[in-house]
């Protein structure tokens, strides 16, 4: 399982699955992510699939975020992501 | 790591078989009222398993169709639903529409979807009818009967779905991604999202589940109307691991009303509902359309168009299917049991064995070890026989296979001459080969047709009679003397001796005044064109079927006799051999040539004694065994082959039995015994009338093997022949 691809100008890259197998690992990322950058630019054109567990993780990131006053924003997001979030009606909470 | 299921599709299907066994004889069970709780718990499960391997080799119409079924029967099973003949009617005809969409799969054909929807609609009919719930009373039965009106009175139905997972959801396996695309190919989805449990991000632990979720699902024009059980299989196997409920929602233009009880009968209608109608219908208006589905685009549109994009993935599996209506050739498969294979296992080892030690014998041989080789060699031969025996073993399955289907047949017949009758079947566990299995069923059935036609009477008659008003309709099997034999006996009226006397009369098959046996009247069944039927019904009476019944089992080197006790009843009795393929055989020489005699028609030999033989007259001869006379076949004279003697006192005769009857075949030398591997002439030169077959011996030679009943004929023949041209 890859890591999380990060930048130093806060650009996260994704690859192609975000499923419940590697949500612990991500969860850990991105959480560190916030601590450490103002400003995150998220790259998701690589996500093939993601499932509930991924979504969720995603959304509580957005949430934090938010909260934190920290700007996140999407450079790129693939179909399967925004169609995945569609469906689970979370395209606004993501931002989408 | 993906799973190529369609290798075990073809399991599935044949497992599908014996379920729809189960099923069909559970039902004919619940039907006669002789089950117990454990059938209809039997029967429920059968179809469950259908139902959910249908569902994941992706035989939507089977599912769907099944899972209708499954609601019925889960109700008959918590008791909730009287278990009624109609229901039972209804519920044999799925059975033989799940056979048809099971034939289909195999065949990878479109199934007939319009006695799909007929049997669909009346299952529909005894879902909705009949309270389904036995136990609904007063206010609740009112107010369901209302929100019913209301519901049906709505043009458009939804649905809303409340769903909150519990935390270990997603730790299941269970996606919820995966629920919602489900659920979005059945109607136009809303779906809105409480995010108020979902904690902090430091507090949040990823693999729990923290959202909740209400969803409003619209019937979409194109799709049909949407069934409660079609979402709640959505949610099946997150049954117990979240909270759900599911509740009626009548949509107008402008508002939303929510129905006031909680579990209303879905909206179902003739041939339209259904989740593969629904699926059906929607793979039409695209294939009208069409046909190019970029799921590029689903994306970018509403809501409505995105539950396109799940079906847009199913037609095209579905039209490729269609472009190949060909049916397909599915090589047959066997199940065997473990044991058998072990056996042959074993045999195989000591084959080995045997092979190793000739191999080492031959390495350093000498005349010394010739003892040695010729046992090596004997043991080569037994080891081969028991080989050859352990395979055929394989080929020999019970003949429950073709009895299973006759509770069914005499079910239906019996209700649809308005007979009362028994089925009692004995000997199901009998064995023979596969394709006499195969190739007796469809005789079988003509005769018990007939039995319950002809054979048993009215209840009214019956009584009249000082019968029981049940008739009894007995199938039997077992061995003798290497063959199979199968009974088919009723205790009706028998066989009306005067009746079939004077239609052959009349047909000219028999000349009036003409002396003739009981049991050669009672023969003319089986002549063609013959019925004694007083009315031609369907289900028999055409006079065609009974000579075509005897000329396939004597095809498969058997024979059929009918016996009948006047008021008494008759028995059809069909001897058979166990198998096809091998035959054990006495080989006999007949001048230069070698033909071959099945050891089962055999029934003594011995030097001919010249003062037993009598001529009848110029073309018939007889021999005298003890106190009885038998015909006697000169075979060299038959075959038309120089024999090696005329002096009888130097031949053999051979008694054999043909047709019911002894003849004795005189041959010049009885040569050794051996199993021979019949090969059929038919397939390699042509039909010959009084041989069953070929085989090549081992010196290379070609010998040809009896039939004995195609012998009893040519005997016949030739002695007609002959006495003619003697007159």
């Amino acid at each position: 399982m890859g890591a999380l691809a990060v930048d130093k100008e806060g650009l996260i890259s994704f690859d192609d699955l975000l499923d419940i197998t590697m949500v612990a690992d991500r969860y850990e990322q991105l959480s560190q992510l916030l601590n450490e950058h103002k400003s995150i630019l998220i790259n998701a054109e690589n996500i093939e699939r993601i499932d509930g567990a991924g979504l969720q993780l995603l959304t509580a990131f957005f949430k934090e975020a938010k909260s934190l006053n920290i700007s996140l924003e999407w450079q790129s997001c693939s179909e399967a992501l925004k169609n995945s979030a569609k469906l689970s009606g979370l395209t606004e909470n993501l931002g989408l | 790591m993906s799973i190529d299921l369609s290798q075990f599709k073809q399991t599935f299907l044949e497992e599908s078989d014996e379920g729809l066994d189960v099923l069909e004889s559970g039902l004919l069970a619940l039907d006669s009222g002789t089950a117990d709780d454990e059938v209809i718990h039997a029967v429920f499960r059968a179809a469950h398993s259908i139902k959910g391997g249908a569902g994941t080799f992706g035989l939507n119409e089977i599912a769907s169709f099944t899972h209708v079924m499954e609601t019925l029967l889960d109700e008959m099973r918590d008791g909730r639903r009287e278990i009624t003949r109609d229901a039972m009617n209804v519920l044999l005809s799925s059975v033989d529409v799940l056979r048809e969409l099971m034939d289909s799969a195999r065949d990878e054909v479109e199934p007939e979807m319009e006695r799909v929807n007929e049997v669909q609609a009346q299952l529909d009919a005894v879902l909705a009818g009949g309270s389904s719930d036995a136990v609904t009373s007063g206010e609740q039965g009112v107010e369901q009967e209302t929100s019913a009106d209301n519901v049906s009175a709505a043009k458009q139905i939804a649905w809303l779905i409340k769903f909150r997972p519990h935390e270990h959801l997603l730790r299941t396996g269970n996606d919820t991604v995966r629920m919602f695309r489900e659920l979005s190919t059945l109607g136009d989805m809303e779906n809105t999202v409480s995010c108020s449990e979902l904690p902090e991000l430091p507090h949040l632990d990823p693999e729990l589940s923290y959202l909740s979720w209400e969803i409003t699902l619209k019937n979409n024009a194109e799709l049909g109307d949407i069934e409660k059980e079609t979402i709640e299989e959505i949610f099946e196997w997150v049954d117990g691991d979240c909270d759900l409920t599911i509740e009626p929602v009548i949509m107008d233009d402008v508002s939303t009303e929510e129905v006031s009880t909680e579990d209303p009968p879905p909206a179902r209608g003739a041939g339209s509902g259904s989740p593969g109608d629904v699926l059906q219908s929607h793979i039409e208006v695209l294939l009208a359309g069409s046909a190019e589905v970029d799921k590029s685009d689903i994306v970018s549109e509403t809501v409505e168009s995105a539950v396109t994009a799940p079906i847009a993935d199913k037609v095209v599996p579905i039209t490729a299917r269609t472009a190949k209506k060909k049916k397909k050739n599915v090589e047959g498969s066997i199940r065997v049991g473990t044991s058998k294979v072990d056996s042959l296992i074993d045999m195989v080892g000591e084959l080995v064995i045997t092979q190793s030690m000739l191999s080492q014998l031959g390495d350093n041989f000498s005349m010394a070890k010739l003892e040695t080789l010729r046992s090596g060699l004997a043991q080569l031969e037994r080891n081969t026989r028991e080989l050859q025996e352990s395979v055929m073993r394989i080929r020999m399955l019970p003949i429950s296979f073709s009895f299973q289907r006759f509770p069914r047949l005499v079910h239906d017949l019996s209700q649809k001459m308005s007979k009362k009758i028994e089925l009692k079947m004995s000997g199901e566990q009998t064995e023979l080969d596969k394709a006499v299995m195969e190739k007796i069923g469809d005789p079988m059935v003509h005769l018990v047709r007939n039995s319950l036609d002809h054979g048993i009477e009215s209840p009214e008659i019956r009584l009249a009679a000082g019968k029981d008003e049940t008739g009894i309709i007995h199938l039997n099997a077992y061995h003798q003397g290497g063959m199979i034999m199968i009974e088919i006996s009723d205790d009706g009226a028998g066989l009306p001796r005067d009746k079939l006397l004077q239609k052959a009369i009349e047909k000219g098959l028999v000349a009036p005044g003409e002396n003739l046996s009981d049991e050669n009247i009672y023969d003319l069944i089986f002549h063609p064109g013959f019925s004694t039927a007083d009315q031609v019904t369907d289900v028999s009476g055409r006079g065609v079927g009974m000579d075509v019944v005897r000329k396939n089992i004597k095809e498969l080197g058997g024979s059929v006799e009918v016996s009948t006790e006047p008021g008494q009843g008759t028995t059809f009795t069909i001897r058979l051999p166990l198998t096809l393929a091998i035959l054990d055989g006495q080989l006999v020489q007949v001048g230069q040539e070698t033909y071959i005699i099945p050891l089962v028609s055999i029934i003594e030999s011995f030097e001919i004694e010249p003062e037993k033989v009598n001529s009848i007259d110029s073309a018939n001869e007889v021999y005298k065994i003890r106190d009885e006379y038998i015909p006697m076949v000169r075979l060299y004279d038959m075959f038309d082959i120089k024999p090696v003697t005329m002096n009888l006192q130097d031949c053999l005769l051979v008694v054999v039995e043909a047709d019911g009857r002894k003849v004795g075949l005189l041959v010049d030398d009885l040569l050794s015994q051996q199993q021979v591997v019949i090969k059929s002439l038919e397939t390699n030169y042509k039909r010959i009338e009084g041989f069953s077959g070929a085989t090549i011996l081992g010196d290379g030679t070609i010998a040809l093997i009896l039939d004995m009943s195609g012998l009893s004929n040519l005997l016949k023949q030739s002695a007609s022949v002959k006495n003619y041209a003697s007159a």
